[in-house]
């Protein structure tokens, strides 16, 4: 393909996609316990935006401004984080089954978690618990990304498939940790396990006003160092005989993806699959070429959870629906992600043949 | 011209892989470096594209201390066609030999008209070009290595270093593969440095062998001088055939390890005690 070709299509995916998502998020701000007509979701943005002072009835602005769109503007930021950093560690470890949390920023979180929580019980009970979960567990994933690197380091080189070795010890040694600490319940289990199993529920604009610049630094880097992970995808030495600067570019890359992803465990805990799946449909789409990967699988990523998350939130509702009986049921967005993820993944697989 | 002076390498401390190496490349040349398995011949190959840090000793391409030369300038001189390559994502042969740009081009940079003619004239003359838009994993073995070698010449490099490039491959493309690079040598003064494991084929295509043998060079010249018995019962434990190809008058060798009095086949290694 020609230049200018390239050019046409990776910008018409990506316009695509911008559509999408922005189409996704409208939509999904209508629906809920209450819906809201497209129109007004419209106008109360607009009105918020640029301080019209409209006032509107039933508090739908309070609904749609506070309640809804932080969470919907958290699944994107989480969405994004978790895809690039997920096409980021597939492309640098060259395993296709690599995703955020492959050298341990899922275990090292819930461990900094279960800690957390215990040492606010015990000392700083002036701190509400919501506020030292996410400090907590952020320190626990950065940390462990930290411990890994710092491990498999030997003579000023870090050799990838030591850190996916050191990445799986101290995996299973901060689970074994956290499991206990669980099973004799100290801290406060029930918040660690809803922590692991992820939620989007809960979020605030303080929320996305924290990590919407730390994950979109560390998203516009990995956009940067995409050219050297096409190097890296073909192998480490094959990039250093093609120029790169292969300690250097990976020790940035992993830590703009370990930044992003602990950034989104911190808030909402792990949601899993989605940075293992986007990558995976998005290079079915677009190809292997980082350059559009990353950015594609971000944008692509942020319209999946989305999805997901207005799924979960509304299930009662579907289950309402279905069984013809009024129930609460809850759903974690984890859950979702894998339960729709799934499947259709499978189907992209098969009718790729 | 590529220099090495007094290069001695370890990968720990209890043993030197290669042992006070000097060697003066001049360009143009087309130098194979043969020795048993072990001797040190890809460790030099890995040290020469950097992929192995020198400590000890000096080497200067082109008058120049090859450890001050920032990467992506090395590797547009020198580029290097590995043994095997294993391609993990569904890149396609046009895309990979693309990424020989990678060193002459900006971080935001797409390669443009000029890259593509040059990786085009590259596939063409390697004849992969055929098979631009199919999948790298898919090709057979002797067309993945086309494609790299592909690779290797968009590159545009001085210096083509190979570690036995063709041990994969059967003998159709063992010929076409090494043609190819003798002509570049040729044509384009491309300065190759390979290493062989066939000794042969080694024989065959350099002007020059490097002889190597427990991390030293132990014979330096062209292949006629150097493929004699004695060289020869350096590197391998057995007796040996020394011959001459009828028509184009290499030198070539076989084993000789029947014992022609009555059929038994000598033992090349000692046979342990029982």
């Amino acid at each position: 393909m020609p230049q200018a070709k390239v050019v046409l299509k990776w910008s018409t995916t990506l316009f695509v996609l911008v559509i999408a998502i922005v189409l996704s998020a409208i939509v999904c701000l209508t629906i809920g316990s209450v819906t809201i007509p497209a129109e007004v979701v419209f106008q109360i943005l607009i009105n918020r935006l640029f301080d019209q002072g409209m006032t509107f009835e039933h508090g739908y602005d309070v609904i749609v401004w506070d309640l809804r769109l932080p969470g919907i503007l958290m699944a994107i930021l989480v969405g994004v984080a978790l895809s690039t950093a997920g096409a980021t560690m597939q492309g640098l470890f060259r395993n296709p089954l690599a995703d955020p949390f492959v050298i341990g920023v899922s275990s090292g979180g819930a461990f900094g978690a279960i800690i957390g929580l215990i040492v606010q019980q015990r000392m700083l009970s002036s701190i509400p618990k919501e506020h030292v979960l996410p400090i907590a567990s952020f320190i626990g994933a950065i940390g462990t990304i930290f411990l890994v690197y710092l491990l498999s380091k030997k003579g000023g080189k870090v050799s990838v498939t030591t850190m996916l070795l050191v990445g799986i010890a101290l995996s299973s040694f901060f689970s074994a940790v956290t499991m206990f600490l669980t099973y004799i319940q100290v801290g406060d289990p029930r918040s660690v396990l809803f922590w692991m199993m992820g939620a989007l529920d809960n979020i605030r604009w303080y929320n996305v006003q924290i990590s919407f610049p730390l994950i979109l630094v560390g998203v516009v880097i990995l956009i940067i160092y995409s050219r050297d992970l096409n190097a890296f995808s073909v192998g480490e030495n094959t990039a250093k005989q093609l120029g790169v600067n292969v300690e250097r570019s990976k020790m940035i890359l992993l830590s703009a993806a370990a930044l992003v992803t602990a950034v989104a465990v911190a808030f909402t805990g792990i949601i899993g699959f989605v940075g293992l799946i986007i990558p995976h449909v998005m290079r079915k789409i677009v190809g292997p070429d980082h350059r559009i990967l990353i950015p594609s699988s971000a944008l692509f990523g942020g319209i999946f959870l989305i999805w997901a998350n207005t799924l979960s939130l509304n299930f009662s509702d579907i289950y309402e629906a279905l069984s013809g009986e009024p129930r609460l049921v809850i759903l974690p967005v984890g859950v979702v992600t894998a339960l729709f993820g799934a499947p259709f993944f499978l189907y992209l697989l098969m009718v790729r043949k | 011209m590529l220099k090495i002076k007094d290069l001695t390498f370890s990968y720990d401390k209890s043993q030197d892989v290669l042992k006070n190496v000097n060697i003066k490349i001049k360009k143009g040349e087309f130098v194979g470096i043969v020795g048993p398995n072990g001797c040190g011949k890809t460790t030099l190959v890995n040290i020469l594209s950097r992929v192995l840090e020198q400590k000890k000793g000096n080497i200067r391409l082109n008058g120049e201390d090859l450890n001050t030369i920032p990467q992506n300038e090395i590797a547009k001189l020198i580029a290097v066609v590995p043994q095997e390559s294993m391609f993990e994502f569904e890149f396609t042969a046009m895309e990979i030999v693309l990424m020989g740009r990678l060193p002459y081009l900006a971080r935001f940079q797409l390669e443009g008209k000029r890259d593509r003619k040059i990786a085009e004239r590259a596939m063409k003359k390697t004849q992969c070009w055929q098979f631009r838009d199919k999948y790298i994993k898919n090709l057979s073995g002797g067309e993945k290595q086309r494609v790299i070698v592909a690779r290797a010449l968009t590159q545009e490099p001085e210096y083509l270093l190979l570690d036995e490039p063709t041990s994969h491959l059967d003998m159709n493309f063992q010929y076409e593969i090494l043609d190819l690079i003798a002509e570049l040598n040729k044509t384009k003064g491309v300065t190759i440095i390979s290493v062989f494991h066939d000794i042969n084929l080694a024989s065959k295509y350099c002007t020059r062998l490097l002889l190597m043998k427990d991390g030293r060079i132990i014979a330096d010249g062209p292949p006629k001088t150097i493929i004699n018995r004695k060289n020869m019962s350096k590197i391998y434990e057995f007796n040996i055939i020394l011959k001459r190809h009828p028509k184009e008058g290499y030198k070539y060798i076989l084993p000789d390890i029947v014992n022609t009095t009555n059929n038994q086949i000598i033992p090349i290694l000692p046979t342990i005690s029982q």
